[in-house]
């Protein structure tokens, strides 16, 4: 699905105008992303928990340079669905796209 | 991380900017899910503009086993819901590593343990005694060291010769390195670290049986409780060093007390290291605001939008006096303790931004941290 189907569906099913719902829907996930980025997760009902993981210092090979590499530390955002999500979609073969 | 909000406070935090009810909200957000739950199940991906893409990955049928039992089972291939961000939050999010590079390792190990003891050698002693315990460093590290203790004494007078008052900082000196090398811990080095308390020891009643005057008789003393019990002596010295260096500091910090502070009110999205990089022009002097702001701020990694922090203010930030530098050093000495309680893997690399800053703090620190850490700190 894309991010205008998306606001479509969501303008009909919230009955606001698609403009205002698109800028509703920017200031929620910009407010996520500002949670996220300031370290700190959120779990959204029925659909799961976003939280910031810190991927620690490694020593890596390059098989570029023939040698070692310190790769430095990277804050990453993960996702776990919720159960309920997760089993909902289990089986639904969606080849497609 | 460990922290959370709750979705009860995202939805206040939403309602808020967007000046809708918080009931609104909260609707909108359950619609919200319910389109990309329907989404998924129809086309397997919705994509949401500047935020991530949530998709259904088909994982193929696999052999596993049942973890409690040991038997072999089948996993059914299933879907398998997933979170991809895109580029603006994977930034946003690591805004604090950013700027940092991969870099080449091109030194090996050997090199590295041959420097480590160097730092806090030479913020104690004078330079003639940090060179002379460098070249005891450089003894240690080889296999063979019992063998030759024959050049070292000469080496020694030499030294004791010029200036006899440097005697007994020589030896303090010397048995801090054996407390620094014993701290380190590794037992890679117990070795090293046995056969060099050995080599002092012996290096000591030779010494004093060549030069038997002044200063023997304490010395002596010293030398029998050196190889007798370690833990009195270090006790000592813990108890000598830090008063000697706090003196130290105060008069250097004395000229320039006034550091004046200037009240921040942090915004939505910022993070010490933004604040730092808006103020200072320099990220990595974060840790100066966070000692200024310990009680309001528990966690370095997580700032509340709203609340004001003081931000300690620098005339120039390029060019850090030493006090300021020792000040940093803190700093990042309380972020180090901070991460050994929470994220004790970590906490090394603070440490080692200690020593990088303020070697003398870090000799300061060197009873109260982590002894790997510490032999992490020392050896970058």
């Amino acid at each position: 699905m894309k991010y205008s189907e998306l606001i479509d569906q969501l303008a009909d099913a919230v009955d606001l105008p698609k403009n205002k719902t698109k800028s509703l829907l920017e200031e929620t996930t910009s407010i996520l992303s500002d949670e996220l980025s300031s370290g700190k997760g959120v779990s959204i009902p029925n659909l799961g928990t976003l939280t910031v993981k810190v991927n620690d210092i490694k020593k890596v090979y390059s098989p570029h340079h023939k040698k070692y590499m310190m790769v430095p530390p990277k804050r990453v955002v993960e996702f776990s669905p919720s159960t309920n999500l997760k089993d909902k979609l289990k089986f639904v073969r969606s080849e497609d796209e | 991380m460990s922290e959370k909000i709750t979705f009860k406070q995202l939805i206040e935090h939403i309602s808020s900017q967007s000046e809708q009810s918080q009931n609104s909200t909260n609707s909108f957000l359950h619609e919200l899910v319910q389109i990309i739950e329907s989404g998924l199940q129809d086309s397997g991906s919705v994509s949401i503009s500047e935020f991530g893409k949530f998709e259904l990955r088909w994982m193929n049928e696999r052999a596993g086993r049942n973890p409690q039992t040991g038997e072999k089972i089948t996993i059914p291939g299933q879907n398998k819901v997933v979170f991809k961000p895109y580029k603006a939050l994977r930034e946003n999010v690591n805004r604090p590593y950013a700027n940092m590079k991969s870099r080449i390792l091109e030194e090996e190990n050997s090199d590295v343990k041959e420097d480590s003891s160097k730092p806090p050698v030479v913020n104690t002693g004078t330079p003639k005694s940090s060179q002379e315990d460098n070249n005891l460093i450089v003894e240690r590290s080889k296999p063979a060291q019992k063998s030759k203790p024959a050049p070292k004494p000469t080496q020694k007078k030499n030294i004791t010769k010029s200036n006899p008052f440097e005697t007994v900082r020589a030896q303090k000196d010397d048995v801090e390195l054996i407390e620094s090398v014993q701290d380190s811990g590794d037992f890679k080095w117990s070795y090293a670290a046995a056969s060099f308390i050995v080599m002092i020891a012996i290096l000591a009643i030779i010494f004093f049986m060549m030069r038997p005057d002044t200063t023997t008789q304490t010395a002596s003393d010293t030398s029998s409780e050196n190889t007798i019990s370690q833990t009195d002596l270090t006790a000592q010295i813990g108890t000598l060093e830090p008063a000697e260096s706090i003196t130290e500091t105060a008069s250097a910090s004395s000229g320039e007390e006034s550091v004046e502070f200037m009240d921040y009110q942090v915004a939505p999205g910022e993070s010490l290291w933004s604040i730092a990089e808006d103020v200072y022009g320099d990220p990595y002097l974060w840790p100066l605001i966070f000692s200024a702001n310990n009680n309001d701020i528990s966690n370095p990694n997580v700032l509340t939008s709203g609340i004001n922090i003081e931000v300690p203010e620098l005339s120039d930030s390029d060019n850090l006096s030493q006090p300021q530098l020792d000040q940093l050093a803190e700093g990042y000495l309380s972020v180090y303790e901070w991460t050994q309680s929470n994220n004790p893997e970590q906490a090394k690399y603070f440490l080692w931004a200690v020593g990088n800053f303020s070697p003398d703090i870090l000799a300061q620190a060197s009873n109260r941290v982590n002894s790997n850490d510490l032999a992490f700190a020392e050896n970058r």
